[in-house]
């Protein structure tokens, strides 16, 4: 029982000092929409819902194929455009 | 109610919640901030960091990121996504997501439908069995935020496991009159259950400050 008294205080007064100090903290900004992409590339419209989404918004990273030249188009035997 | 065995783990977590939030605190900093990994901008979608952080070895993965929802509360900066990786490439499901207010204060862990993430789905009995094991590692000015994720998840395990035993009888009952593909891709539902958090309230309960609500036992 002591040990859980001694081990409860120190949680208590560290929980008292941040919520004081977190009185201090600036929020943070806001999200903003991101410039709108080229429409080159644009990525394919979802299947319903949302046209401009992406079709799983919140799913995790996926890892990058590695371009055998990072510099060339992304569509490289595309007709040309306008 | 946790149990007594439970409880120096809970101590333990809710140590490692204040010291992480008190270090940030202490340089004017909340967790919706140090979430961006000091990106200068936050643009809605983006994952924060870029690429998530992810820890292959302990099989699990999140990110930090903002964007519109019917059921977004007013307050939230944004939400935390995280994942549960398999060991088949490709292969994770969505264990929740957590929302911060704009000072770094969660707001809400709520579970999604399956088309959101693009996840395996997993029962909820598949993915309680995972939250002990969700302690993301990270390098970097991320490593506090994934040792803040962890102790979170651990202080809320009971609230997230019902969370998730919840969303599968709202999926059950629905799936009684509607097509399995037709529901878990219905863009219409998005968010499927949500449970507040009052994390002072929560760290008050365990440090003997306080009795506990429904939600915390």
């Amino acid at each position: 029982m002591k040990t859980r008294q001694t081990r409860q205080r120190p949680l208590a007064e560290s929980l008292s000092a941040l919520l004081l100090a977190t009185a201090l903290v600036a929020p943070a900004a806001q999200a903003a929409d991101p410039a709108p992409a080229p429409k080159a590339g644009a990525s394919a419209p979802a299947k319903a819902g949302n046209p401009c989404g992406p079709a799983n918004p919140c799913g995790p990273a996926k890892k990058k194929k590695k371009s055998d030249n990072p510099c060339a188009p992304s569509n490289p035997c595309g007709p040309k455009k306008g | 109610m946790a149990s007594a065995r439970a409880r120096p783990a809970l101590h333990q977590a809710a140590e490692q919640v204040i010291a992480v939030q008190a270090h940030y605190a202490a340089a004017g900093v909340g967790l919706a901030q140090a979430a961006l990994g000091g990106a200068r901008r936050f643009d809605t979608l983006r994952h924060y960091p870029a690429g998530d952080v992810i820890d292959r070895a302990g099989h699990s993965q999140f990110y930090y990121h903002a964007h519109d929802s019917h059921r977004r509360p007013a307050l939230e900066h944004g939400h935390f996504h995280l994942f549960v990786r398999g060991s088949e490439p490709g292969g994770f499901f969505h264990l929740a997501a957590l929302s911060l207010d704009a000072h770094g204060w969660p707001l809400r862990w709520f579970t999604t439908n399956r088309w959101v993430t693009g996840e395996r789905w997993v029962d909820a009995t598949t993915a309680i069995a995972a939250i002990p094991g969700f302690q993301p590692r990270a390098q970097g000015r991320l490593a506090p935020v994934a040792r803040w994720l962890s102790a979170m998840v651990a202080l809320h395990a009971d609230a997230l496991a019902a969370l998730l035993r919840r969303r599968d009888t709202m999926v059950a009952r629905r799936l009684q009159h509607t097509p399995a593909e037709q529901l878990f891709e219905d863009r219409r539902l998005d968010v499927i259950t949500q449970t507040q958090v009052s994390l002072p309230r929560r760290l008050q309960h365990i440090a003997g400050m306080a009795r506990p609500t429904p939600q915390e036992t």
